[in-house]
């Protein structure tokens, strides 16, 4: 290790940032296996890149406020880009894969959160984002629509369309003429 | 909510619990934090990245051989007293104003804009001094830059042929304040830009043609390459062309520092 790492992080002229990272670094990275199908080892390549360049301005980041805010919305941009860059990559089959350990070892409810996923991983890069944003991170449509740099409207029929599109992978009882959700259809 | 997006909810929590569960785990048998990784991850990216930009821009700057030629008329031309400004480590600059302020037609970086690169601990001597302002370069990559990874497509003021986006890494002694400005003739086809991430969001508006770089007030604490402010800073330039840029290296000099800055074919473009 060279002495500007010991010193701190480099150059030891924003000690913030450390603590930042040390803070921030289990939910970003929640996030970015969200946003990256899951791939561990692609979702810490993709947090630490957004992290570098994040360094680089941070102390602009740090001047406009809290920087989480910010960084998440660097690693949403750079997991859509990153997913439009991989869109001809084979896509995963959406059935459960009883080969699975996860499948094999679990049932029903386990089983519906896994497909679930894979279909999530499956849609397009912007809608997966969308759904992270709204579902797990709880942003409204406009905080959502602030992350993603698009509008509202945007926001939701994106949301629409990929929910739809779970719909039809997982099945749902979203019907307002069907029952609860327990009775939705599983595969 | 409807059924699907509790279900998806549910999902993506329970998955992160799973996660959080599991690196909880590796964690302790590894005994290393996931922050601790991730920092040594950064860190050894961003050396990565500043050894690229020292190779890169070196020429950013000028090509020397060009360059050096208009240093030496301005030390041939200088007034008595007056040292030309590559030859000093330290120049004698007045105390910066407690609030700096730009310079007429030109975009202001301060203390608090300033990008704290870490650079070769031999910088200096591989760089180009014009006043209190340094110019970074990797010597061994002659003086050319390597515009290719930055040729972002901009729209350049003169026409249609592709132009290339130089990189610019310039220290600034602490305490001087120095102003950068496209001289006149060279402003209908070279811009330069306030960084080089993004040459487009980063050119200057319209109407501006020049930088002024307050660098931080004597005695702040060192940062990591000295007693010095770093900016990333760019430029753009078609390939083949020259460009005159006047540097004052204080608010007290009536007469700029000339350069010029170009873009050789090699290592240009590719």
């Amino acid at each position: 290790m060279s002495t500007n790492d010991r010193a701190g992080f480099v150059g030891g002229t924003s000690p913030s940032f450390e603590g930042f990272v040390t803070a921030a670094s289990a939910r970003l990275l929640t996030l970015a296996l969200l946003l990256t199908d899951r791939r561990r080892a692609e979702a810490e390549d993709l947090l630490q890149d957004v992290l570098e360049r994040a360094y680089r301005r941070w102390p602009r980041i740090i001047r406009n406020g809290s920087p989480e805010p910010y960084v998440r919305q660097m690693l949403v941009n750079a997991a859509v880009d990153r997913g439009r860059r991989l869109r001809r990559r084979p896509e995963a089959p959406l059935m459960p894969d009883t080969a699975s350990p996860v499948a094999a070892d679990q049932v029903g409810q386990s089983a519906d959160r896994d497909l679930l996923l894979r279909a999530l991983a499956a849609l397009p890069p912007r809608q997966r984002a969308v759904l992270v944003l709204r579902y797990f991170e709880d942003l409204s449509e406009a905080q959502t629509a602030a992350v993603m740099g698009c509008s509202t409207g945007t926001v939701k029929s994106q949301a629409s369309r990929a929910l739809a599109r779970l719909r039809e992978v997982a099945g749902s009882s979203d019907d307002p003429e069907t029952g609860s959700q327990e009775d939705a259809v599983r595969p | 909510m409807n059924d699907i997006e509790r279900r998806l909810r549910a999902a993506m929590h329970a998955a992160a619990e799973r996660w959080s569960a599991e690196q909880r785990s590796a964690e302790q048998r590894s005994g290393q934090q996931l922050s601790a990784t991730l920092l040594a991850g950064i860190r050894r990216r961003h050396r990565r990245h500043v050894r690229r930009l020292g190779a890169a821009s070196a020429a950013a700057v000028v090509a020397v051989a060009v360059a050096v030629p208009a240093l030496a008329h301005e030390l041939r031309t200088a007034p008595v007293g007056q040292v030309p400004a590559g030859h000093l480590p330290a120049p004698a600059t007045s105390s910066p104003a407690p609030s700096p302020t730009a310079r007429s037609g030109t975009v202001l970086r301060g203390c608090a804009s300033a990008n704290w690169g870490q650079l070769p601990s031999n910088w200096r001597s591989g760089s180009l001094a014009a006043g209190p302002v340094w110019f970074v370069y990797d010597r061994p990559h002659g003086y050319v830059h390597d515009g290719g990874s930055y040729s972002k497509p901009v729209v350049h003021p003169s026409g249609s042929r592709q132009p290339w986006v130089g990189v610019m890494i310039v220290e600034v002694d602490f305490g001087a304040t120095a102003v950068l400005k496209v001289d006149p003739a060279s402003q209908s086809y070279f811009r330069l830009l306030t960084g080089f991430d993004q040459a487009g969001s980063y050119s200057l508006r319209d109407g501006v043609t020049g930088l002024t770089l307050a660098s931080c007030p004597r005695g702040t604490p060192a940062g990591p390459n000295g007693l010095v402010t770093d900016y990333y800073l760019g430029f753009m330039l078609l390939p083949g062309d020259r460009a005159l840029v006047n540097l004052w290296p204080s608010s007290a000099a009536t007469r700029p520092i000339r350069l010029i800055f170009t873009c050789q074919v090699r290592g240009c473009g590719t």
